[in-house]
């Protein structure tokens, strides 16, 4: 009884009590972590809901503002998503300062106390969802200034190993000048992603590969064109003005989250426990698979650009050197004060009471934007100009990455055009994502009067096709649900999509919310 | 004694940290420059636009047109596009520049191709519900002579917590007759941002 008076007159339990809110904000950020998980099941409309109403640290502010600027983008909220995202940049830009206080609280009691700054692969992917989200909103210009600021990025990263090193985004910077008529700067940006890729040593997609050669091609680099097609073994035919592009950006899976390494050894010959935790990822993972869709009947895949996983694991290499030293010092000055404590300590109790809070505060930083896609991949499909419909064939089977048969030899490289070995009707098939034939000499008559009818900037909203001259068959229940050029998503039956000679579509699909959205090229 | 000093002493301190943490407004003169990230400011869309539309009414093509046609040019204010590392509002950097050239009182102004839809559906409108002696007839609109079209673009040099941040600002004057550029004008901005190595 004694020894309890003592110890609340001492005021040590506020000291236990401080310890049991941090242990709290662990149990929050393992929460987090779980919630992330669920995105593999499509289901990003309930974890917005839930991510939204939750309460956050303050040191915490860029990774809620990071999960939640994704969280509304894959929803289709794009607007809502540049506002969540610019607030997080904002905040990251803030935070690059040293902090003397997180400091000391990182080698005194743990690193969740510092502000959370994200790493360098979340950086440049952060810049990625901007540019994908400006060019959802039909906003090139803003999609313009996030590739010149990841540019600007890219200058910062660590100049070993593998953090920051996102192909994807260099590619998209690539795709953002080409839909500009920029084809100096989208040749620079292509290269850079090749270069990425190289150091990445992960083989070169069939889509960069094409990208490099035309825009060679296109600006007269005659030697680079030709060292291009030695290495590549092939070349490619100017693109046909009279033909459409699609460009496919899928965002598949969901990235494995930080998980804790904790390790408390009781020294009998001291008389405490030596405690230390660390952050880690697991050695396995799913590897990414191209995803599978369907053009006019005919199967192609994605390529895959980036494997999130290998980045995250590459940011934490990159950190780990930081992160053992401040755990190295947390140790020797847990250690040094039970020591020092101990010496005055007569019942033991006070010793007792710091052993416990120091291995109850002893935690592993796990944040991370444990959001992101597990995969980023590409692909880029030519298409006669004509009427199409996004068609999603089942929304109950899914579109993630799980979901997707295992690649065939036959289709191990996939090329921009259709492959023409596999074939699979948009009916059919239970997990793709397809666009379904249309009567073509229709379309071309709808395309012809479109364009004696209208001016160029009026032909993405309300294509002159009337509802009977739809193929009724292509459209069922299960549609895609895809934003229009004033960003409210609008649902894919009501609007069949009318692609002009020489405009681009860009498809952007998340497997976390099983939801694409296109825009069209100004 | 010695308790009212600790309760003093922890007073003041609660309240300083209080009043750190607190909601602080200040009004502040619009023409007044207050340089918070370095980035491209109100100041800096000020600036550039006065300067850029004095030059613009000084240079020859403005006597040239007049004494040409007798009449004060006709100017319409095109895109403005936004090439620079930031998300800058061009928007008010070119309302900043309709007014400086209408308030010259040398230049006539048209209204932008934005403004104008909306004036034709009025107009339309007016056909419909407007008595004959106040309905404006279609087909009265008033061509523009000249379009004002440009650009901002900036370089970012980088070293460590230091920033020279370089903007240019390019705007051309074009003849909408015939498509000759009758002035080009050019504003740079140069800015050091240093931002802190440490924060508390």
């Amino acid at each position: 009884m004694k020894a309890v008076l003592t110890f609340l007159r001492s005021r040590r339990y506020l000291a236990v009590i401080a310890f049991s809110l941090l242990q709290g904000c662990s149990l929050q950020q393992h929460q987090l972590n779980d919630l992330a998980q669920t995105l593999d099941n499509g289901n990003a409309s309930q974890v917005l809901a839930e991510v939204a109403d939750r309460e956050y640290p303050e040191r915490d502010l860029a990774q809620y503002k990071l999960t939640l600027g994704l969280l509304r983008a894959v929803n289709g909220d794009f607007a809502g998503g540049i506002r969540e995202l610019q607030a997080a940049k904002t905040e990251i830009n803030q935070l690059q300062a040293l902090s003397i206080s997180e400091n000391i609280g990182a080698v005194t009691v743990n690193e969740t106390l510092r502000s959370y700054t994200s790493t360098a692969s979340e950086r440049m992917l952060l810049q990625q969802l901007l540019i994908l989200s400006y060019l959802m909103e039909d906003v090139l210009d803003g999609a313009r200034v996030e590739v010149l600021q990841m540019q600007e990025l890219a200058k910062s990263l660590p100049e070993k190993g593998l953090s920051g090193l996102v192909s994807s985004s260099y590619y998209l910077g690539g795709l953002v000048y080409e839909l500009g008529d920029e084809t100096d700067n989208a040749m620079i940006s292509y290269r850079q992603a090749y270069q990425v890729m190289q150091t990445s040593k992960v083989s070169i997609p069939r889509v960069l590969e094409d990208s490099l050669l035309l825009a060679s091609k296109r600006l007269g680099l005659r030697s680079e064109h030709d060292k291009y097609v030695k290495k590549f073994g092939h070349d490619v035919t100017a693109l046909d003005s009279n033909k459409s592009q699609l460009i496919l950006v899928y965002w598949g899976g969901v990235v494995s989250a930080k998980q804790q390494r904790y390790l408390s050894v009781y020294e009998p010959s001291l008389g405490y426990n030596i405690s230390l935790a660390l952050p880690y990822y697991a050695k396995n993972y799913v590897k990414p698979t191209p995803w599978r869709f369907t053009v006019l009947g005919k199967t192609a895949e994605t390529e895959i650009f980036d494997d999130v996983n290998l980045l995250a694991r590459a940011d934490l290499d990159a950190e780990s050197a930081a992160i053992y030293a401040a755990a190295l010092a947390r140790v020797i000055i847990k250690q040094t004060a039970l020591h020092e404590v101990k010496k005055k300590d007569e019942d033991g109790l006070a010793t007792l009471l710091l052993n416990i809070t120091s291995m109850i505060s002893e935690m592993a930083d796990v944040r991370s934007w444990n959001m992101l896609p597990a995969s980023i991949q590409v692909q880029r499909v030519s298409l006669d100009a004509g009427t199409y419909y996004l068609q999603q064939p089942s929304l109950t089977q899914g579109l993630s990455v799980t979901d997707v048969a295992p690649l065939t030899p036959a289709l191990a490289r996939a090329t921009a055009s259709t492959t023409h070995d596999v074939t699979e009707s948009a009916a059919e098939s239970d997990n793709t994502f397809s666009l379904p034939q249309s009567n073509t000499e229709r379309a071309d008559a709808a395309l012809a009067d479109e364009q004696l009818a209208s001016d160029d900037n009026s032909d993405v909203v309300e294509p002159a096709i009337h509802a009977d001259m739809i193929n009724s068959e292509t459209i069922n229940s299960e549609t895609v649900a895809m934003t229009n050029i004033t960003g409210v998503p609008v649902v894919v039956s009501a609007k069949p999509l009318l692609l002009k000679p020489g405009k681009t579509i860009l498809l952007f699909y998340s497997s976390a919310s099983k939801k694409a959205y296109y825009t069209l090229s100004p | 004694m010695n308790k009212l000093f600790k309760l003093v002493l922890g007073s003041i301190l609660v309240s300083t940290l209080l009043a750190g943490c607190s909601t602080s407004v200040e009004r502040i003169d619009a023409g007044q420059t207050v340089d918070l990230s370095g980035a491209w400011n109100d100041t800096d869309s000020q600036m550039v636009a006065q300067e850029m539309i004095s030059d613009v009414l000084a240079r020859p093509w403005y006597n040239n047109f007049t004494a040409k046609t007798g009449k004060a040019p006709a100017v319409i204010i095109g895109t403005v596009r936004n090439l620079s590392h930031e998300h800058i509002n061009t928007k008010t950097f070119v309302n900043e520049m309709e007014r400086e050239l209408i308030n010259s009182g040398r230049v006539e102004f048209v209204a932008s191709s934005d403004e104008r839809s909306e004036i034709r559906d009025e107009r339309i409108d007016q056909d419909l519900n407007s008595s004959e002696s106040t309905r404006n007839a279609a087909g009265q609109e008033q061509g523009a002579d000249f379009i004002l079209k440009g650009q901002i673009n900036t370089i970012i040099d980088t070293a460590d917590s230091d920033q020279v941040r370089y903007y240019q600002v390019d705007l051309s004057l074009i003849s909408l007759a015939d498509n000759r550029k009758v002035w080009v004008g050019q504003k740079k901005l140069k800015k050091l941002v240093s931002n802190g190595k440490l924060r508390y």
